[in-house]
C-alpha cells in the first residue's frame, strides 16, 4: 500500500515536462538520474518530481510575501508604522502546516526506502572497488573482469560490494542509487535495468588522486547475448598469433606485467593488484573508462600511464616503441 | 529623540584607562573590541584566499578535459578551499563579531574572560599558520575537508600534509572552544540590569546557542583527530579494517560534529538578519520569542542529524529512517524563522539600505537552500544526489545566501559602529547584485549537473554529457562573484577614510551598541539607559508609545541584585594592567608544540616546558578585570554604581563548568569509539594478548576516590577561612592523586602489550593515557591554587579557582569510574 503512488499521478506528468526541457536543452548523453533506466532510478525519479511540487509550493509562497513587502510596504513617510510585535495565529499557522507536510514527506521517504531496499533478486555478482579501478566477480560463471560488465535486463541483480583500499562508492546514475564500498564491511547494492544499452558507473566518494578517472561501464543485454557473454569470458585467454602477438606475449612476461595482471590461460601472470585482461581487447574502454579502447590509446597508456592517469598505480616500464608494439598486439588479441 | 541616546553615550576618551599606543599594543590587548577587529580582518583576509581558491577549481571545471590544475592540486586546492572557508573564515569572522558587539549589545565593559579571549584569537593565528605553512613544507592536506579514513591513513596518504591539517583542527578546536567559553560566561554573567535572557537582542542570543553547539561539537571532531594521528604516528589500529578499526568509526565522530558545525556557520548570521530586519522595516521582530525558541530548536536538532551524511555507506535501515524524521524536523523552526522575517517587513515601512538588500537577497535564495536540505534528507533521493554537484550547490546556496549574505548585513550595518563612518551605499548595492547574480549563475547550473550525474570532487570531466554549458556558466558566475568581492574590499578599505561620518546612531537603531559613540571608546559606555524591553533605546526615543515600562519599586530590585553579588569578584585588582603578553606567549608555545611534532620530540618537550611557564605566570599574573560595569542613567540621575554580575556561580567556577560540558563529550566520543570498535571483535581481549589485572587498577581507584574527598573537604575548609588547614588537605590531595598516577605510570611501564597492539592495545592506552592526562592538568591545577596560598602579600586565596578545579578534579574521578568499569571490569 503505497501513499506515494497514489501522489505521484499529477506530478509525473510535471516530471515528463521537466524531462523534455532538459533533453531539449541539450542533455543528450548524461548519465541523467532523471533519465532513469531501470526500476531504482525510476522510483526515486518519482519521488523526487513529489518533492519539487511540494518545496516548489513553499518556495512560491515565500517569494510571493517577500515581494508583496518590498513593493507594498517600501517607506513612504517618516512616520513611524505600527509597532505590532506579532501575531499568535499567524505563528500557530506557520508551524502547523510544515509540520504536517514534514509528516507527509517522511511517511513517503520511509515508503521508498521500503520498496527500494533489498528486493528479491536474480543473480548475484562481486564489485570490488580499487584505486582507481572496478573489479567484478560473476562468482556463478566463476570468472573476473574490470570495468565493464555485462548483465541481462529485467533481472534483479544483487552486487556484493566491498573494497580493497579505501572508500569508494558504486553508483550507476540512470539505474540507482549510490552504496558506498567500506573496508571491513559487505554492503550490497540490488538493481533491475529496464532498457537495453550502455551506462555509465561512477565512484560516488572521493577516493583519492583519480577519483576523478573511476567509471565503469555496465551493458544491459537480453538474456541470449548475456548467456554468450559470459561463456565467451570464461574462456581463458586465446595463445598469441603472429611473430609481433608472440614477443608481445615473451615481453608481457618478462617485463613485469604479469606480476599485477591476471590473463586466464598465461602461465606466469596471475597478478591480482591490478586489472584482469584475459579480455582486454573486448572492452570498448582502458583504465576505468579514461580512453577509448584504441591500439594508439593503449599504445599511450603502457608507455606513459602516468602522463594518461597521473598518480595511477600502474608503473611506468622502461619499454622501446617496438616493445611497446609489440605488447599492444598482444593485447589486441585478447579478444 | 536622539539626542537623549547621545547623552547616555559616553564623551571619547572620558576612560580612566587608555589603551597603550604603538602596534605592539595589538599584540598585547585583551580589549574585546581590538580582538574582535584582529579577527574580523585576519578572516576576511583569508575570505579572500578561499574565494581565489575557489576560482582555481572554477577555472580548472570550465571546460572538458582541461589540464589547468594537475590532480594532486585540485585536490588541494578544494581540500583547502573548504576548510579555509568553514575554519578560517566564517567560524572567526561570526566570532570576531561576537567579541565586538556582545559586551556592547548587553551593556558590558568587556568580555568575561578578557586574556582567554585574547588566547583564543592568537591559537587561531596559530592554527592558520600550521595549515597554510604545509603548503610550503609538504603536501598540503589533498583529503577534502572531512578527509576520510582510510585514505588519510598513512598507507594511502604518506605525505606530512594529514598531519598538519590534524594539528591545525586541534589548535582550531582549542581556539573556538575558548571562544566559545567565553561568549557562554559573557552573556550569562554580564547583562545589564533589566536585560532578562529573553530580552537579550538576537545576535547575541544566537551566540549564545552557538557557543553551546561550539562546546559540544569541537571534542568529537578533536577525538576523531587524535585518534587519526594515533593510527599514523604510533601505530595504532582505530580506521583500519586489516587490523581490526573500522573507517565507519571516523564518521560517525566526524560528523557528530560536522553536521552542528553547519548550525555554528550559519546560527550568528541568523542573529545579525534579526539584527538588521526590523531596523530596516522600522518594526519590532515579529514573533521575538518564537525566533528564539526556534533558533534554540534549530540548534538542538543539529545533534540529533549526523548520520544524514552517511545515508549511503550501508547503516540499519531504522537508523537512516530516523535521522530522515529528525532532519525534516529541523525545517520546521527554520520556516518559521523565515516567515518571522517576512511578517516583521509586512506592514513595516522599508527602507532598503544596502543591509537590507542583504536580508531581501538571502531570504529569496536561502529558502531554496533550505528546500534543497528538505529533499536530501528525503533518503532515496538523497542515494542519488549525495556526492554529486547537487549537493555543492545545496551547502553553498545555505552558507552563500545564507551565512554570507547575513554577515555581509551585518558588515554594512555595523562598520559604523566599529569604523565611525558609513560604507559606500552605491557601491555596496553594486557588490549585492553582484553576489546575487553571481550566486544564481555559479550555482544553478550545478544543481543541474548534479542532477545529471555530475560527482563532486572531480578534478575534472569528459566532454559529450551535457555538462558543458553548465560548467561554463558556472564558472562565469564564480568570477563575477570574485568581482563582487573585489568591489567589497575596496568599499571596506577606502570608506575607512572616505566614508561619510556616521554618528552614533545612523540608522537610529535600538539596541545598546547604538548608546555609545562609534567608534565606542574604551571600555564602552559611561552610563547605560534603563532597559525594560529587548528595544531600550526605542523606549527612550518613544516615551508617548514604549515597548516596556518599568516595573513597580525597579530600582529597589536592581539594588537587591547588586546586593547578591561577592564583592571579590567585583574589584579588579589595583595592579592590573591593561592588556597582557601572556595569551601571545602561549599561543606562540603551543605553534612551537605543534612544530615539534612535525620535527622532533626535543622541541615539543622544550615548547610544553614553555608553555607551562606561561601558563604559570598568567595564574600569577593579576587579571585586567574590566572596570565596574556602567551605572544607569534615568533622566539627569544616575543609580549608583555598583557590579551587577548575575547568576548564581562566580565567572570563574562557571567557565570550568562550561568546560566539563565540553569534556563531556569529549570522553564520550572516546568512549563511543572504544565500544563500536570493541564490540565488533570476535574475541576480547584478541588472541596472544593478556587479559587485564584488575588488582592494581582498583587500588589506584580508591587513592583518585580519596583524593576527590580530599579535595572537596579542601575546598569546605576554604569556604570557612581555614587557611591552613585547606593547604594541608589540599596537599593531601595532590600526593593521592599523584599516587594514582604513579600506579598508573607502573602499570604503563610494566604492561605486556603496547599501544600498537591493534585495538586492544589502542583504546586501551588512549582512554587510560587521556584520561591520565586530565588528572595531571588537575594536579597542575591544584598545585598553582596551592602555591599561590604562600605569596607574600597575596590576598586570602580565592575560593573561585579553588571551587572550579575542585570541580573539574570530581569530574576527573567520575570519567575515571566509567573508564575503569568498561575497561577493567567489562
Amino acid at each position: 500500500m503505497r501513499l506515494g503512488k497514489r501522489l505521484t499521478q499529477l506530478p509525473v506528468a510535471l516530471g515528463l515536462l521537466l524531462g523534455v526541457l532538459l533533453t531539449a536543452s541539450g542533455c543528450e548523453g548524461a548519465p541523467s538520474i532523471l533519465q532513469p533506466r531501470g526500476n531504482d532510478a525510476a522510483e526515486i525519479r518519482d519521488l523526487a518530481i513529489i518533492l519539487l511540487a511540494i518545496c516548489g509550493g513553499i518556495f512560491l509562497i515565500v517569494q510571493a510575501w517577500l515581494i508583496y513587502n518590498i513593493v507594498r510596504y517600501r517607506r513612504r513617510s517618516a512616520e513611524e508604522p505600527v509597532q505590532d510585535h506579532g501575531d499568535i495565529r499567524m505563528e500557530l499557522t506557520w508551524t502547523v502546516i510544515p509540520i504536517l507536510i514534514v509528516i507527509v514527506i517522511f511517511i513517503l521517504t520511509v515508503n521508498y526506502m521500503d520498496v527500494l531496499t533489498n528486493p528479491p533478486s536474480n543473480m548475484e555478482i562481486d564489485v570490488t572497488g580499487r584505486q582507481w579501478w572496478w573489479e567484478v566477480t560473476y562468482p556463478a560463471g566463476d570468472f573476473t573482469t574490470a570495468n565493464e560488465f555485462y548483465v541481462p535486463i529485467d533481472k534483479t541483480v544483487r552486487a556484493r560490494l566491498e573494497s580493497a583500499d579505501v572508500i569508494h562508492s558504486f553508483w550507476m546514475p540512470q539505474i540507482g542509487g549510490k552504496m558506498d564500498m567500506v573496508p571491513g564491511h559487505i554492503n550490497q547494492s540490488t538493481f533491475t535495468i529496464t532498457t537495453e544499452g550502455e551506462y555509465l558507473g561512477e565512484c560516488g566518494e572521493f577516493c583519492g588522486v583519480q577519483h576523478a578517472h573511476m567509471r565503469f561501464l555496465i551493458f544491459a543485454v537480453d538474456a541470449a547475448t548475456f548467456s554468450e557473454w559470459v561463456e565467451q569470458q570464461q574462456q581463458p585467454a586465446a595463445p598469441a598469433e603472429g611473430e609481433q602477438a608472440q614477443a608481445g606475449e615473451a615481453l608481457f612476461l618478462s617485463a613485469g606485467c604479469g606480476g599485477c595482471h591476471t590473463v586466464r590461460g598465461l602461465e606466469g601472470a596471475a597478478g591480482l593488484t591490478g586489472p584482469d585482461l584475459t579480455h582486454v581487447a573486448g572492452r570498448t574502454s582502458l583504465a576505468a573508462v579514461t580512453l577509448d579502447n584504441t591500439p594508439e590509446n593503449l599504445a599511450r597508456w603502457i608507455d606513459k600511464p602516468q602522463e594518461v592517469k597521473s598518480g595511477n598505480l600502474m608503473p611506468e616500464v622502461a619499454v622501446s616503441n617496438d616493445e611497446i608494439q609489440a605488447l599492444v598486439a598482444y593485447l589486441e588479441g585478447l579478444e | 529623540m536622539s539626542m537623549d541616546v547621545t547623552r547616555t553615550a559616553m564623551q571619547s576618551g572620558g576612560s580612566p584607562r587608555h589603551h597603550a599606543a604603538g602596534w605592539t599594543s595589538w599584540l598585547t590587548t585583551t580589549d574585546h573590541k581590538r580582538i574582535g577587529i584582529l579577527y574580523i580582518t585576519t578572516s576576511l583576509a583569508f575570505f579572500v584566499v578561499a574565494i581565489a581558491l575557489a576560482l582555481l577549481m572554477r577555472t580548472q571545471l570550465a571546460v572538458a578535459n582541461n589540464d589547468f590544475l594537475s590532480p594532486q592540486t585540485y585536490n588541494q586546492v578544494f581540500t583547502m578551499h573548504g576548510t579555509t572557508m568553514i575554519f578560517l573564515v566564517v567560524m572567526p569572522l561570526l566570532g570576531g563579531f561576537a567579541n565586538y558587539l556582545i559586551p556592547l549589545q548587553i551593556g558590558a565593559r568587556d568580555m568575561a574572560y578578557p586574556r582567554l579571549n585574547a588566547l583564543s584569537y592568537w591559537v587561531y593565528v596559530a592554527a592558520a599558520l600550521t595549515l597554510y605553512t604545509s603548503f610550503i613544507f609538504s603536501t598540503a592536506v589533498d583529503t577534502g575537508w572531512f578527509s576520510y579514513a582510510p585514505l588519510t591513513l598513512p598507507a594511502y596518504s604518506p605525505h606530512e600534509g594529514i598531519d598538519f591539517w590534524i594539528l591545525f583542527i586541534v589548535l582550531a578546536g582549542i581556539s573556538s572552544i575558548l571562544g566559545a567559553l567565553n561568549v557562554a560566561a559573557t552573556t550569562i554573567k554580564l547583562r545589564a540590569p533589566g536585560m532578562g535572557l529573553w530580552r537579550t537582542p538576537l545576535f547575541t542570543i544566537t551566540n549564545f546557542i552557538n557557543s553551546f553547539l561550539i562546546l559540544a561539537a569541537m571534542p568529537s571532531l578533536t577525538v576523531a583527530v587524535a585518534l587519526l594521528y594515533f593510527d599514523r604516528q604510533l601505530g595504532t589500529s582505530f580506521y583500519d579494517a586489516n587490523l581490526g578499526g573500522d573507517p565507519l568509526v571516523w564518521q560517525q565522530l566526524f560528523w557528530f560534529f560536522g553536521h552542528p558545525e553547519v548550525y555554528i556557520l550559519i546560527l550568528p548570521a541568523f542573529g545579525m538578519i534579526s539584527e538588521v530586519t526590523p531596523v530596516f522595516s522600522r518594526k519590532p521582530l515579529f514573533g521575538r520569542t518564537a525566533l528564539i525558541i526556534a533558533s534554540g530548536l534549530i540548534g538542538f536538532y543539529g545533534f540529533t542529524v549526523w548520520a544524514h551524511h552517511m545515508f549511503a555507506v550501508g547503516l540499519p535501515f531504522w537508523f537512516n529512517a530516523i535521522m530522515a524524521g529528525t532532519s525534516f524536523t529541523i525545517a520546521i523552526p527554520t520556516g518559521i524563522k523565515i516567515f518571522n522575517w517576512l511578517a516583521t517587513m509586512w506592514r513595516g515601512s522599508l527602507i532598503f539600505t544596502t543591509s537590507l538588500h542583504f536580508v531581501l537577497g538571502f531570504i529569496s535564495l536561502f529558502v531554496i537552500g533550505g528546500l534543497t536540505g528538505v529533499t536530501l534528507a528525503t533518503v532515496p533521493f538523497d542515494w542519488q544526489v549525495t556526492d554529486t554537484y547537487y549537493v555543492v550547490a545545496h551547502f553553498h546556496n545555505v552558507l552563500l545566501p545564507g551565512s554570507l549574505f547575513g554577515i555581509m548585513a551585518g558588515i554594512f550595518y555595523w562598520y559604523p559602529k566599529v569604523t565611525g563612518r558609513l560604507l559606500n551605499e552605491r557601491l555596496g548595492k553594486a557588490q549585492f547584485w553582484l553576489f546575487y547574480f553571481g550566486f544564481i549563475a555559479t550555482f544553478f547550473p550545478l544543481y543541474i549537473v548534479g542532477l545529471l550525474g555530475m560527482p563532486r570532487r572531480v578534478y575534472t570531466w569528459d566532454s559529450g554529457q551535457s555538462w558543458d554549458v553548465y560548467n561554463m556558466i558556472s564558472t562565469i558566475g564564480g568570477f563575477v562573484i570574485g568581482v563582487g568581492v573585489l568591489v567589497f574590499a575596496y568599499n571596506v578599505l577606502a570608506s575607512l577614510r572616505k566614508g561619510d561620518r556616521a554618528g552614533n546612531d545612523p540608522w537610529d537603531a535600538w539596541t545598546l551598541e547604538w548608546a555609545t559613540t562609534s567608534p565606542p571608546a574604551h571600555e564602552n559606555f559611561e552610563t547605560l539607559p534603563p532597559i525594560h524591553s529587548p528595544r531600550p533605546l526605542w523606549d527612550l526615543k518613544h516615551p508617548e508609545n514604549p515597548d516596556g515600562v518599568p516595573p513597580e519599586n525597579w530600582r529597589d530590585a536592581y539594588t537587591a541584585r547588586e546586593l547578591e553579588t561577592r564583592l571579590d569578584e567585583v574589584q579588579p585588582a589595583p595592579d592590573a594592567p591593561y592588556g597582557s603578553s601572556i595569551p601571545i606567549l602561549v599561543a606562540v608555545g603551543l605553534l612551537a608544540v605543534v612544530a615539534g611534532l612535525l620535527l622532533t620530540v626535543e622541541v615539543v618537550v622544550l615548547a610544553v616546558v614553555f608553555v607551562l611557564g606561561a601558563l604559570v605566570a598568567w595564574v600569577f599574573q593579576s587579571a585586567p578585570a574590566p572596570a565596574l560595569a556602567p551605572p544607569i542613567l534615568v533622566g539627569n540621575q544616575q543609580l549608583e554604581e555598583k557590579s551587577r554580575y548575575q547568576g548564581r556561580f562566580d565567572t570563574g567556577t562557571l567557565g570550568v563548568m562550561l568546560f566539563i560540558f565540553s569534556e563531556v563529550i569529549f570522553f564520550t566520543s572516546l568512549i563511543y569509539a572504544y565500544v563500536d570498535l570493541r564490540v565488533a571483535q570476535m574475541t576480547w581481549p584478541p588472541e596472544g594478548l593478556p587479559d587485564l589485572e584488575v588488582g592494581l587498577p582498583a587500588v589506584a581507584t580508591l587513592f583518585l576516590i580519596a583524593s576527590g574527598v580530599a579535595a572537596h573537604y579542601a575546598l569546605i575548609s576554604l569556604e570557612h577561612e581555614r587557611k591552613q588547614r585547606f593547604q594541608w588537605v589540599l596537599a593531601l590531595a595532590i600526593a593521592l592523586g599523584a599516587t594514582f598516577l604513579g600506579i598508573q605510570g607502573y602499570e604503563y611501564l610494566n604492561s605486556e602489550f603496547s599501544i600498537s597492539d591493534g585495538v586492544y592495545g589502542g583504546t586501551f592506552f588512549t582512554l587510560t593515557g587521556f584520561h591520565g592526562a586530565h588528572v595531571t592538568a588537575g594536579l597542575l591545577a591544584f598545585l598553582l591554587i596551592w602555591a599561590r596560598t604562600f605569596k607574600k602579600g597575596g590576598r586570602f586565596p580565592s575560593q573561585h579557582a579553588a571551587r572550579g578545579a575542585t570541580y573539574y578534579w570530581h569530574f576527573v574521578d567520575v570519567v575515571w569510574l566509567v573508564i575503569f568499569t568498561l575497561i577493567y571490569l567489562w
